[in-house]
């Protein structure tokens, strides 16, 4: 992004991060500075390594869902890619292993189906359970 | 304050992306919008393979009828062989679902295709896995034949068994090859005789398969029987009719059977045959 504007003096404007989650989002890259570049292969096998978050980042995003999708928000909008990547699978990992019920519980979702169209489209993907 | 809801779309994808199958699939059944935005990428990951088999093949041997369905209307071919050179048929026919059964014959699949590996058409391994639905979803299709020959050499579980139980025996100096000789021309009689499910030989038998036909080594279906060890198939294929007559090299199942008993006195297959032992003996006499 620095690159795109250039050598410039004045401040850069970032309005959709507040100061809070920007603390954490330089905190964040204060701790990750020294890390080699990633690597380009990473997006083939995402999936399995979805659990690998390493222990540092596992403790800095021991925060409140709405600080995680701020960050998450922020990483976006600022394209830090390893710290949206290490986002998004914390919110993976909350999701892992609980039931549609459970999973509306956690992020506040409301149950928008019919009884029946429940039962369908839970049938529709029982295979996935073998998955 | 943000909620996942709220996160943009992109987002939620990336997210998605994290997610195996099964928990993807969870995600989909909280709400219509996360339903409509990542269905896309569950049918993604149904059209991956899985355990090594292609999506179709996985699905079929898993018995997912509901998947096998979509996986063919969206285009993957009913026939296609995999590295074992197995159908989606004969996978779904092992497995005994006879929903993807049904299926993968209504897209037109090859119903009288021959495992080239282990031998036998869809019919003949419907015999083993003992489910008269699919037998009788079988029995029903256009150009399945209850008296068709399997050209290869049929193995099942029991063959394999009884092929390692011939090694040991081998090894301790008595030949019993003779044995192995029954495998190639079987009918699916034959399969389901060695098979040991009375209720699929019955079934067969009421669809009209002859208890005389022979294998291409002359063996009747109660030589067959006879490598089943189960006493009820020898006597449920004697009601039918079926004769002990010799084959090719003049030997009857009651030959075939003393053979068999004798394997008895070797110490460690001794367990396996023990509870054969009882009816081998005076059976035939």
């Amino acid at each position: 992004m620095l690159e795109d504007v250039g050598e410039v003096t004045e401040a850069i404007p970032i309005p959709n991060v507040n100061e809070n989650v920007l603390k954490k989002v330089i905190e964040w890259c204060e701790h990750h500075k020294g890390d080699p570049p990633a690597q380009a292969d990473d997006d083939s096998d995402s999936r399995k390594k979805s659990s690998d978050i390493d222990e540092w980042d596992q403790k800095f995003m021991q925060v409140d869902q709405e600080m995680l999708f701020e960050i998450i928000l922020a990483a976006n909008y600022l394209d830090i890619k390893p710290l949206l990547d290490v986002g998004c699978k914390t919110v993976a990992n909350m999701i892992k292993g609980k039931s549609p019920e459970e999973i509306r519980k956690t992020f506040n979702i409301q149950n928008d189906f019919t009884p029946d169209e429940e039962e369908q489209i839970r049938r529709e993907n029982e295979w996935a359970e073998d998955r | 304050m943000p909620l996942f809801l709220s996160l943009p779309n992109e987002l939620l994808l990336l997210i998605a992306d994290n997610l195996p199958a099964c928990a993807l699939s969870k995600t989909i059944q909280t709400c219509r919008h996360l339903h409509s935005l990542l269905t896309p990428r569950l049918h993604r990951l149904a059209n991956e393979p899985c355990d090594t088999l292609p999506p179709l093949h996985w699905a079929a041997s898993r018995g997912h009828t509901r998947l096998v369905r979509y996986l063919v209307q969206s285009g993957h071919n009913p026939d296609a062989c995999d590295a074992m050179y197995q159908t989606p048929l004969l996978h779904a026919v092992k497995a005994g679902s006879a929903g993807s059964v049904s299926c993968l014959l209504e897209a037109g699949a090859n119903a009288i295709v021959e495992d080239p590996l282990l031998g036998g058409t869809p019919l003949h391994w419907a015999t083993l896995g003992g489910s008269l639905e699919v037998l009788g979803v079988l029995l029903k299709t256009p150009g399945v034949s209850v008296h068709c020959r399997a050209s290869g050499s049929g193995t099942s579980s029991r063959w394999l068994e009884l092929r390692q139980l011939t090694h040991i025996l081998v090894q301790g100096g008595q030949s019993v090859d003779r044995v192995l000789r029954y495998s190639a021309g079987g009918t699916p009689l034959h399969w389901a005789a060695r098979g040991g499910q009375v209720a699929v030989v019955r079934a067969l038998v009421k669809a009209g398969a002859r208890v005389g036909d022979l294998d291409g080594e002359g063996a009747g279906v109660l030589h067959w029987g006879v490598l089943s060890g189960k006493k009820e198939i020898i006597a449920s294929l004697m009601k039918a009719g079926a004769r002990d007559v010799p084959d090719l090299y003049g030997e009857s199942a009651a030959d075939l059977a003393a053979v068999a008993a004798g394997w008895a006195g070797f110490g460690e297959i001794e367990g396996v045959l023990k509870s054969r032992r009882a009816w081998l003996r005076g059976l035939f006499w």
